[in-house]
Protein backbone atom coordinates (compact mmCIF):
# COMPACT_ATOMS: atom_id res chain seq x y z
CA UNK A 1 0.00 0.00 0.00
CA UNK A 2 2.93 2.29 0.67
CA UNK A 3 4.67 1.45 -2.57
CA UNK A 4 1.41 2.66 -4.44
CA UNK A 5 0.99 5.80 -2.56
CA UNK A 6 4.75 6.68 -2.85
CA UNK A 7 4.20 5.46 -6.35
CA UNK A 8 1.30 8.12 -6.88
CA UNK A 9 2.80 10.68 -5.41
CA UNK A 10 5.61 10.58 -7.73
CA UNK A 11 3.52 10.46 -10.06
CA UNK A 12 1.59 13.32 -9.01
CA UNK A 13 5.31 15.52 -9.00
CA UNK A 14 5.62 14.43 -12.13
CA UNK A 15 2.52 16.02 -13.10
CA UNK A 16 4.14 18.90 -11.72
CA UNK A 17 7.51 19.24 -13.26
CA UNK A 18 5.98 18.51 -17.07
CA UNK A 19 3.30 21.43 -15.89
CA UNK A 20 6.52 23.67 -15.96
CA UNK A 21 7.65 22.60 -19.45
CA UNK A 22 7.28 24.61 -22.28
CA UNK A 23 7.44 27.80 -20.36
CA UNK A 24 7.96 30.89 -22.27
CA UNK A 25 11.28 31.21 -24.13
CA UNK A 26 14.15 32.74 -22.32
CA UNK A 27 16.24 35.16 -24.76
CA UNK A 28 20.04 34.75 -24.93
CA UNK A 29 20.59 38.03 -23.53
CA UNK A 30 18.29 36.85 -20.45
CA UNK A 31 20.84 34.29 -19.45
CA UNK A 32 24.04 35.98 -18.25
CA UNK A 33 22.79 34.58 -14.45
CA UNK A 34 21.80 31.47 -15.55
CA UNK A 35 25.44 30.85 -17.10
CA UNK A 36 26.77 31.59 -14.08
CA UNK A 37 28.77 28.43 -11.90
CA UNK A 38 26.88 28.88 -9.04
CA UNK A 39 23.56 27.70 -11.21
CA UNK A 40 24.62 24.87 -13.27
CA UNK A 41 22.01 21.74 -12.19
CA UNK A 42 25.11 19.39 -12.79
CA UNK A 43 27.78 19.57 -10.02
CA UNK A 44 31.59 18.87 -11.55
CA UNK A 45 31.13 14.79 -12.07
CA UNK A 46 34.36 13.84 -10.90
CA UNK A 47 33.62 15.42 -7.58
CA UNK A 48 29.53 14.16 -7.60
CA UNK A 49 30.89 10.35 -8.64
CA UNK A 50 32.71 10.28 -5.64
CA UNK A 51 30.35 11.59 -3.21
CA UNK A 52 27.92 9.83 -5.09
CA UNK A 53 29.65 6.27 -4.46
CA UNK A 54 29.83 7.61 -0.69
CA UNK A 55 25.69 8.14 -0.12
CA UNK A 56 25.13 4.35 -2.05
CA UNK A 57 27.00 2.77 0.99
CA UNK A 58 25.38 4.67 3.48
CA UNK A 59 21.57 5.12 2.02
CA UNK A 60 19.07 2.69 1.12
CA UNK A 61 17.23 4.08 -1.76
CA UNK A 62 18.54 3.46 -5.29
CA UNK A 63 17.97 5.96 -8.43
CA UNK A 64 17.09 9.79 -8.70
CA UNK A 65 19.71 12.29 -8.23
CA UNK A 66 21.96 9.98 -6.24
CA UNK A 67 23.33 6.67 -6.90
CA UNK A 68 22.51 3.70 -8.90
CA UNK A 69 22.39 0.22 -7.89
CA UNK A 70 24.98 -2.31 -8.47
CA UNK A 71 28.44 -2.02 -8.90
CA UNK A 72 29.70 -2.67 -5.45
CA UNK A 73 29.11 -5.35 -2.70
CA UNK A 74 29.86 -2.93 0.20
CA UNK A 75 29.90 -6.05 3.03
CA UNK B 1 47.52 -3.05 -7.15
CA UNK B 2 47.59 -3.42 -10.98
CA UNK B 3 44.27 -2.91 -12.52
CA UNK B 4 43.28 -5.71 -15.24
CA UNK B 5 41.07 -4.67 -18.16
CA UNK B 6 38.67 -6.68 -19.65
CA UNK B 7 38.48 -7.24 -23.23
CA UNK B 8 35.77 -4.93 -23.79
CA UNK B 9 37.16 -2.47 -21.51
CA UNK B 10 40.06 -2.33 -23.99
CA UNK B 11 37.97 -1.99 -27.12
CA UNK B 12 36.09 1.23 -25.22
CA UNK B 13 39.42 2.37 -24.30
CA UNK B 14 40.75 2.12 -28.47
CA UNK B 15 37.37 3.99 -29.19
CA UNK B 16 37.11 6.68 -26.38
CA UNK B 17 40.81 7.62 -27.36
CA UNK B 18 40.41 7.48 -31.15
CA UNK B 19 37.74 10.23 -30.26
CA UNK B 20 39.51 12.06 -28.32
CA UNK B 21 42.34 12.37 -30.53
CA UNK B 22 40.09 13.74 -33.10
CA UNK B 23 40.44 17.49 -33.71
CA UNK B 24 37.19 18.86 -32.21
CA UNK B 25 34.82 21.05 -33.85
CA UNK B 26 34.68 23.40 -32.26
CA UNK B 27 35.71 22.11 -28.43
CA UNK B 28 36.90 25.00 -25.49
CA UNK B 29 39.71 26.65 -25.63
CA UNK B 30 41.32 24.19 -23.05
CA UNK B 31 39.82 21.00 -24.35
CA UNK B 32 41.74 18.74 -21.73
CA UNK B 33 40.89 17.92 -18.23
CA UNK B 34 42.96 16.34 -15.58
CA UNK B 35 41.52 15.66 -12.32
CA UNK B 36 42.36 14.03 -9.04
CA UNK B 37 39.97 14.28 -6.00
CA UNK B 38 40.22 12.04 -2.60
CA UNK B 39 37.47 11.15 -0.45
CA UNK B 40 38.13 10.17 3.20
CA UNK B 41 35.26 9.02 5.51
CA UNK B 42 35.73 8.08 9.08
CA UNK B 43 32.60 6.44 11.29
CA UNK B 44 31.95 5.99 15.00
CA UNK B 45 31.07 2.60 14.10
CA UNK B 46 34.90 1.76 13.46
CA UNK B 47 34.77 2.26 9.41
CA UNK B 48 37.45 4.51 7.60
CA UNK B 49 37.52 4.92 3.72
CA UNK B 50 40.03 6.20 1.84
CA UNK B 51 39.54 6.78 -1.97
CA UNK B 52 41.76 8.47 -4.49
CA UNK B 53 40.48 9.08 -8.24
CA UNK B 54 41.86 10.62 -10.73
CA UNK B 55 40.69 11.13 -14.47
CA UNK B 56 40.62 12.68 -17.91
CA UNK B 57 38.55 14.36 -19.72
CA UNK B 58 38.65 15.53 -23.41
CA UNK B 59 35.75 18.20 -24.82
CA UNK B 60 34.81 16.99 -28.09
CA UNK B 61 32.48 19.99 -28.83
CA UNK B 62 30.93 22.88 -26.99
CA UNK B 63 27.77 20.92 -26.45
CA UNK B 64 28.64 18.21 -23.88
CA UNK B 65 30.15 16.00 -26.04
CA UNK B 66 33.31 14.25 -24.60
CA UNK B 67 35.59 11.50 -23.86
CA UNK B 68 36.17 10.31 -20.11
CA UNK B 69 37.86 7.77 -18.39
CA UNK B 70 38.19 7.94 -14.23
CA UNK B 71 39.61 5.28 -11.90
CA UNK B 72 39.18 5.43 -8.05
CA UNK B 73 40.07 2.94 -5.34
CA UNK B 74 38.36 2.65 -1.92
CA UNK B 75 40.87 1.50 0.55
CA UNK B 76 38.38 -0.13 3.66
CA UNK B 77 39.07 -0.80 6.85
CA UNK B 78 36.24 -1.90 9.21
CA UNK B 79 35.48 -2.99 12.64
CA UNK B 80 32.16 -2.02 12.43
CA UNK B 81 28.94 -4.09 14.41
CA UNK B 82 28.10 -5.50 11.08
CA UNK B 83 31.86 -7.08 11.18
CA UNK B 84 31.71 -7.83 15.14
CA UNK B 85 28.75 -9.34 15.72
CA UNK B 86 29.44 -12.00 12.83
CA UNK B 87 32.74 -12.96 15.09
CA UNK B 88 35.14 -11.52 13.16
CA UNK B 89 38.06 -8.79 13.56
CA UNK B 90 38.86 -5.67 11.56
CA UNK B 91 39.00 -6.37 7.79
CA UNK B 92 40.53 -4.41 5.21
CA UNK B 93 39.91 -4.56 1.69
CA UNK B 94 40.45 -2.30 -1.92
CA UNK B 95 38.28 -2.19 -4.36
CA UNK B 96 39.08 -0.80 -7.47
CA UNK B 97 36.88 0.68 -10.31
CA UNK B 98 37.52 1.98 -13.82
CA UNK B 99 34.91 3.76 -15.76
CA UNK B 100 35.16 4.59 -19.47
CA UNK B 101 32.86 7.31 -21.35
CA UNK B 102 32.04 8.72 -24.43
CA UNK B 103 29.75 11.70 -25.62
CA UNK B 104 28.97 13.08 -28.97
CA UNK B 105 26.40 15.95 -29.56
CA UNK B 106 24.65 15.95 -33.23
CA UNK B 107 22.93 19.03 -33.14
CA UNK B 108 20.72 19.15 -30.72
CA UNK B 109 21.18 15.57 -29.84
CA UNK B 110 23.33 14.26 -27.52
CA UNK B 111 23.94 10.56 -27.25
CA UNK B 112 26.33 8.92 -24.77
CA UNK B 113 27.64 5.41 -24.11
CA UNK B 114 29.94 4.08 -20.75
CA UNK B 115 31.64 0.92 -19.33
CA UNK B 116 32.32 0.21 -16.20
CA UNK B 117 34.28 -2.36 -14.36
CA UNK B 118 35.03 -2.82 -10.34
CA UNK B 119 37.12 -5.36 -8.88
CA UNK B 120 36.56 -6.17 -4.80
CA UNK B 121 38.16 -9.44 -3.39
CA UNK B 122 34.63 -11.20 -2.60
CA UNK B 123 32.71 -8.97 -5.48
CA UNK B 124 32.95 -8.07 -9.12
CA UNK B 125 31.23 -5.61 -11.33
CA UNK B 126 30.45 -5.38 -14.67
CA UNK B 127 28.29 -2.40 -16.52
CA UNK B 128 27.32 -0.86 -19.47
CA UNK B 129 24.97 2.15 -20.03
CA UNK B 130 23.51 4.31 -22.84
CA UNK B 131 21.90 7.33 -22.93
CA UNK B 132 20.33 10.04 -25.24
CA UNK B 133 19.84 14.14 -24.36
CA UNK B 134 18.04 16.17 -26.38
CA UNK B 135 17.61 20.02 -25.91
CA UNK B 136 14.52 22.10 -27.12
CA UNK B 137 12.25 24.83 -26.78
CA UNK B 138 15.11 27.08 -27.54
CA UNK B 139 17.39 25.28 -25.25
CA UNK B 140 15.24 26.19 -22.25
CA UNK B 141 14.56 22.48 -21.84
CA UNK B 142 17.26 19.56 -22.01
CA UNK B 143 15.02 16.40 -21.72
CA UNK B 144 17.50 12.99 -21.05
CA UNK B 145 16.81 9.29 -21.02
CA UNK B 146 19.66 6.61 -20.06
CA UNK B 147 19.94 2.98 -18.96
CA UNK B 148 22.44 1.11 -17.19
CA UNK B 149 22.98 -2.64 -17.16
CA UNK B 150 25.32 -3.91 -13.54
CA UNK B 151 26.73 -7.56 -14.22
CA UNK B 152 27.75 -8.61 -11.30
CA UNK B 153 29.59 -11.16 -9.45
CA UNK B 154 29.17 -11.84 -4.88
CA UNK B 155 31.95 -14.20 -4.31
CA UNK B 156 33.31 -15.64 -0.86
CA UNK B 157 36.91 -14.27 0.76
CA UNK B 158 39.04 -16.91 0.65
CA UNK B 159 37.16 -19.46 -1.25
CA UNK B 160 37.37 -19.78 -5.00
CA UNK B 161 34.52 -18.93 -7.89
CA UNK B 162 33.68 -22.78 -8.03
CA UNK B 163 32.85 -23.05 -3.92
CA UNK B 164 30.73 -19.80 -3.74
CA UNK B 165 30.33 -17.85 -6.83
CA UNK B 166 26.33 -15.81 -7.00
CA UNK B 167 25.60 -13.46 -9.96
CA UNK B 168 23.39 -10.42 -9.17
CA UNK B 169 21.72 -8.13 -12.13
CA UNK B 170 20.87 -4.88 -12.07
CA UNK B 171 18.87 -2.25 -14.81
CA UNK B 172 18.47 0.89 -13.96
CA UNK B 173 16.54 3.57 -16.62
CA UNK B 174 16.64 7.31 -15.99
CA UNK B 175 14.01 9.91 -17.24
CA UNK B 176 14.87 13.42 -16.50
CA UNK B 177 13.52 16.51 -18.16
CA UNK B 178 15.36 20.11 -17.01
CA UNK B 179 13.43 23.51 -17.65
CA UNK B 180 14.41 26.95 -17.95
CA UNK B 181 11.41 29.13 -15.94
CA UNK B 182 12.79 32.74 -16.48
CA UNK B 183 15.79 34.10 -16.30
CA UNK B 184 16.64 33.53 -12.97
CA UNK B 185 15.28 29.97 -12.28
CA UNK B 186 15.38 26.16 -13.69
CA UNK B 187 13.58 23.16 -12.30
CA UNK B 188 14.82 19.44 -12.92
CA UNK B 189 12.79 16.41 -12.60
CA UNK B 190 13.87 13.19 -12.79
CA UNK B 191 12.71 9.47 -12.46
CA UNK B 192 14.73 6.05 -11.87
CA UNK B 193 13.14 2.60 -12.32
CA UNK B 194 15.93 0.35 -10.62
CA UNK B 195 15.61 -3.35 -10.85
CA UNK B 196 17.80 -5.88 -9.19
CA UNK B 197 17.39 -9.63 -9.79
CA UNK B 198 19.90 -12.18 -8.42
CA UNK B 199 22.13 -12.39 -5.08
CA UNK B 200 20.72 -9.55 -2.69
CA UNK B 201 21.93 -11.20 0.46
CA UNK B 202 25.56 -10.73 2.11
CA UNK B 203 27.27 -14.33 2.32
CA UNK B 204 28.75 -13.14 5.64
CA UNK B 205 25.66 -12.14 7.49
CA UNK B 206 23.70 -14.71 9.61
CA UNK B 207 20.71 -13.35 10.98
CA UNK B 208 19.94 -13.94 15.19
CA UNK B 209 16.89 -16.17 16.20
CA UNK B 210 15.23 -15.65 19.38
CA UNK B 211 12.40 -17.84 21.03
CA UNK B 212 9.90 -16.14 23.42
CA UNK B 213 11.92 -17.36 26.30
CA UNK B 214 14.76 -15.88 25.06
CA UNK B 215 12.90 -12.31 24.94
CA UNK B 216 11.18 -13.27 28.31
CA UNK B 217 14.83 -14.31 29.87
CA UNK B 218 15.96 -10.59 28.61
CA UNK B 219 13.14 -9.00 29.62
CA UNK B 220 13.50 -10.40 33.45
CA UNK B 221 16.99 -9.20 33.63
CA UNK B 222 15.72 -5.93 32.86
CA UNK B 223 18.15 -5.76 29.77
CA UNK B 224 17.40 -4.90 25.99
CA UNK B 225 18.63 -7.14 23.84
CA UNK B 226 22.01 -5.55 21.97
CA UNK B 227 25.41 -6.22 20.53
CA UNK B 228 26.77 -7.09 24.01
CA UNK B 229 24.03 -9.89 25.18
CA UNK B 230 22.59 -10.99 22.25
CA UNK B 231 24.21 -14.30 21.71
CA UNK B 232 23.35 -14.95 25.80
CA UNK B 233 19.58 -14.92 24.79
CA UNK B 234 19.69 -16.11 20.89
CA UNK B 235 18.88 -19.48 19.77
CA UNK B 236 22.20 -21.59 18.69
CA UNK B 237 21.34 -22.05 14.89
CA UNK B 238 23.16 -19.65 12.59
CA UNK B 239 20.43 -18.74 9.99
CA UNK B 240 21.66 -17.22 6.95
CA UNK B 241 20.09 -13.80 6.00
CA UNK B 242 17.46 -14.36 3.30
CA UNK B 243 15.94 -11.64 0.99
CA UNK B 244 13.79 -11.77 -2.07
CA UNK B 245 15.31 -12.32 -5.31
CA UNK B 246 13.96 -9.79 -7.18
CA UNK B 247 13.68 -6.06 -5.88
CA UNK B 248 12.01 -2.93 -7.70
CA UNK B 249 12.51 0.42 -7.18
CA UNK B 250 11.04 3.69 -8.50
CA UNK B 251 12.46 6.89 -7.56
CA UNK B 252 11.30 10.64 -8.38
CA UNK B 253 13.79 13.31 -7.86
CA UNK B 254 13.25 17.09 -8.31
CA UNK B 255 15.42 20.17 -8.05
CA UNK B 256 15.07 23.61 -8.18
CA UNK B 257 17.95 26.49 -8.42
CA UNK B 258 17.34 29.79 -8.36
CA UNK B 259 19.42 32.73 -8.81
CA UNK B 260 19.58 35.02 -5.80
CA UNK B 261 21.73 38.15 -6.79
CA UNK B 262 22.28 39.82 -3.18
CA UNK B 263 24.70 37.18 -2.83
CA UNK B 264 26.00 36.72 -6.27
CA UNK B 265 24.36 32.81 -6.10
CA UNK B 266 21.88 30.28 -5.99
CA UNK B 267 19.66 28.70 -3.66
CA UNK B 268 18.49 24.67 -4.41
CA UNK B 269 16.25 22.42 -3.15
CA UNK B 270 16.43 18.77 -3.93
CA UNK B 271 13.40 16.69 -3.01
CA UNK B 272 13.68 12.89 -3.58
CA UNK B 273 10.73 9.89 -2.84
CA UNK B 274 11.51 6.68 -2.94
CA UNK B 275 9.69 3.19 -2.87
CA UNK B 276 10.56 -0.64 -3.76
CA UNK B 277 8.77 -4.20 -4.12
CA UNK B 278 10.25 -4.96 -0.80
CA UNK B 279 7.89 -2.18 1.01
CA UNK B 280 10.66 0.42 1.52
CA UNK B 281 10.18 3.77 1.36
CA UNK B 282 12.63 7.21 1.81
CA UNK B 283 12.39 10.62 1.39
CA UNK B 284 15.36 12.71 0.45
CA UNK B 285 15.68 16.83 1.08
CA UNK B 286 18.99 18.84 0.36
CA UNK B 287 18.51 22.52 0.31
CA UNK B 288 21.59 24.67 -0.05
CA UNK B 289 23.27 27.71 -0.88
CA UNK B 290 25.89 28.90 -3.27
CA UNK B 291 27.51 31.99 -3.86
CA UNK B 292 30.15 33.69 -4.89
CA UNK B 293 32.68 35.30 -2.48
CA UNK B 294 35.39 36.40 -5.30
CA UNK B 295 35.60 36.03 -9.13
CA UNK B 296 37.73 32.94 -8.57
CA UNK B 297 35.82 31.59 -5.04
CA UNK B 298 32.65 29.99 -4.79
CA UNK B 299 31.46 28.72 -1.73
CA UNK B 300 28.35 26.24 -0.53
CA UNK B 301 26.93 24.68 2.05
CA UNK B 302 23.83 22.34 2.51
CA UNK B 303 22.02 20.31 4.76
CA UNK B 304 21.25 16.88 3.84
CA UNK B 305 18.30 14.64 5.72
CA UNK B 306 17.09 11.38 4.70
CA UNK B 307 14.45 9.22 5.99
CA UNK B 308 13.44 5.63 5.76
CA UNK B 309 10.82 3.53 6.53
CA UNK B 310 12.11 -0.41 7.11
CA UNK B 311 11.49 -3.01 4.35
CA UNK B 312 8.46 -4.76 5.55
CA UNK B 313 10.24 -8.06 6.68
CA UNK B 314 12.73 -5.73 8.58
CA UNK B 315 12.35 -6.53 12.57
CA UNK B 316 14.77 -5.82 15.40
CA UNK B 317 14.77 -9.75 16.58
CA UNK B 318 12.78 -12.09 15.06
CA UNK B 319 11.08 -14.22 17.22
CA UNK B 320 10.46 -18.04 16.24
CA UNK B 321 8.27 -20.51 18.35
CA UNK B 322 10.71 -23.04 16.99
CA UNK B 323 13.87 -22.72 14.84
CA UNK B 324 12.44 -25.09 12.21
CA UNK B 325 9.86 -22.46 11.41
CA UNK B 326 12.16 -19.15 11.06
CA UNK B 327 10.62 -16.80 8.18
CA UNK B 328 11.03 -16.70 5.01
CA UNK B 329 12.88 -13.36 4.78
CA UNK B 330 15.28 -12.32 7.37
CA UNK B 331 17.97 -9.32 7.21
CA UNK B 332 20.67 -7.83 9.52
CA UNK B 333 21.04 -5.14 6.77
CA UNK B 334 20.56 -1.69 8.77
CA UNK B 335 20.09 -0.41 5.35
CA UNK B 336 16.85 -2.49 5.38
CA UNK B 337 15.59 -1.05 8.43
CA UNK B 338 14.04 2.35 9.59
CA UNK B 339 16.70 5.53 10.52
CA UNK B 340 17.63 9.13 10.00
CA UNK B 341 20.22 10.72 8.70
CA UNK B 342 21.31 14.22 8.62
CA UNK B 343 24.15 15.78 7.19
CA UNK B 344 25.48 19.04 6.67
CA UNK B 345 28.37 20.28 4.93
CA UNK B 346 30.25 22.90 3.53
CA UNK B 347 32.35 23.53 0.13
CA UNK B 348 34.81 26.00 -0.91
CA UNK B 349 35.81 25.77 -4.57
CA UNK B 350 38.84 28.36 -5.86
CA UNK B 351 40.42 29.06 -9.70
CA UNK B 352 43.35 30.13 -10.38
CA UNK B 353 44.49 30.38 -14.34
CA UNK B 354 44.44 26.64 -15.62
CA UNK B 355 44.50 25.12 -11.98
CA UNK B 356 41.20 25.22 -10.21
CA UNK B 357 40.07 23.02 -6.99
CA UNK B 358 38.15 22.43 -3.40
CA UNK B 359 38.14 21.17 -0.50
CA UNK B 360 34.09 19.62 0.88
CA UNK B 361 33.81 18.71 4.47
CA UNK B 362 31.01 17.75 6.05
CA UNK B 363 29.36 15.77 9.30
CA UNK B 364 26.81 13.57 9.54
CA UNK B 365 24.55 11.88 11.93
CA UNK B 366 22.59 8.89 11.65
CA UNK B 367 20.15 7.77 14.15
CA UNK B 368 18.60 3.68 13.94
CA UNK B 369 15.53 3.22 15.58
CA UNK B 370 15.15 0.04 15.22
CA UNK B 371 18.39 -2.11 15.17
CA UNK B 372 19.79 -4.46 17.76
CA UNK B 373 23.64 -3.47 17.35
CA UNK B 374 23.53 -0.21 16.94
CA UNK B 375 21.46 3.46 18.16
CA UNK B 376 23.61 5.73 15.63
CA UNK B 377 27.08 6.82 14.30
CA UNK B 378 28.71 10.17 13.43
CA UNK B 379 30.81 10.23 10.68
CA UNK B 380 33.32 12.61 8.99
CA UNK B 381 33.92 13.15 5.56
CA UNK B 382 36.59 15.12 3.85
CA UNK B 383 36.50 15.14 -0.27
CA UNK B 384 38.96 17.72 -2.36
CA UNK B 385 39.86 17.65 -5.82
CA UNK B 386 42.49 19.14 -7.96
CA UNK B 387 41.85 20.51 -11.51
CA UNK B 388 44.56 20.84 -14.52
CA UNK B 389 42.63 22.33 -18.05
CA UNK B 390 44.78 22.39 -20.87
Amino acid sequence: MRVVRSFFRCLLCGALVAAVAGCATTRPWQREQLAQPSMKPDGDPEREALRSHMLGTREGAIGGFGHGGGGCGCN
Amino acid sequence: MRLQLAQPARLALAVAITFAMRDPVSAADEPWRLSTDTLVYSDSDNVVVVSPQVAVRRALDDDGGNASARVVVDVVSAASVDVVSQATNRFSEVRTEADLGLAKSFGSWLPSVSYRYSHEPDYHSTGLGAGLQHRFAGSDATASVSYDLSLDTVGYVGTGEGTFSEPLVSHAANFSLTQVIGPKALVRGVYTLSVQDGYLEKPYRFVPIFDRAGIAAAASDGVAINLSNFDRYRLPERITEEVPDTRIGHAFAVRGLRHVEAISGSIHADVQLFADSWGLTAETIEPGLTWSASQAILMAIYLRGYFQQAARFWRREYVVDDPDTVPRWRTLDRDLSDYFAATLGGRFEWQRGILSGYVDLSGAVTAYSEYLFLNGRLALIGQAGLRLDL
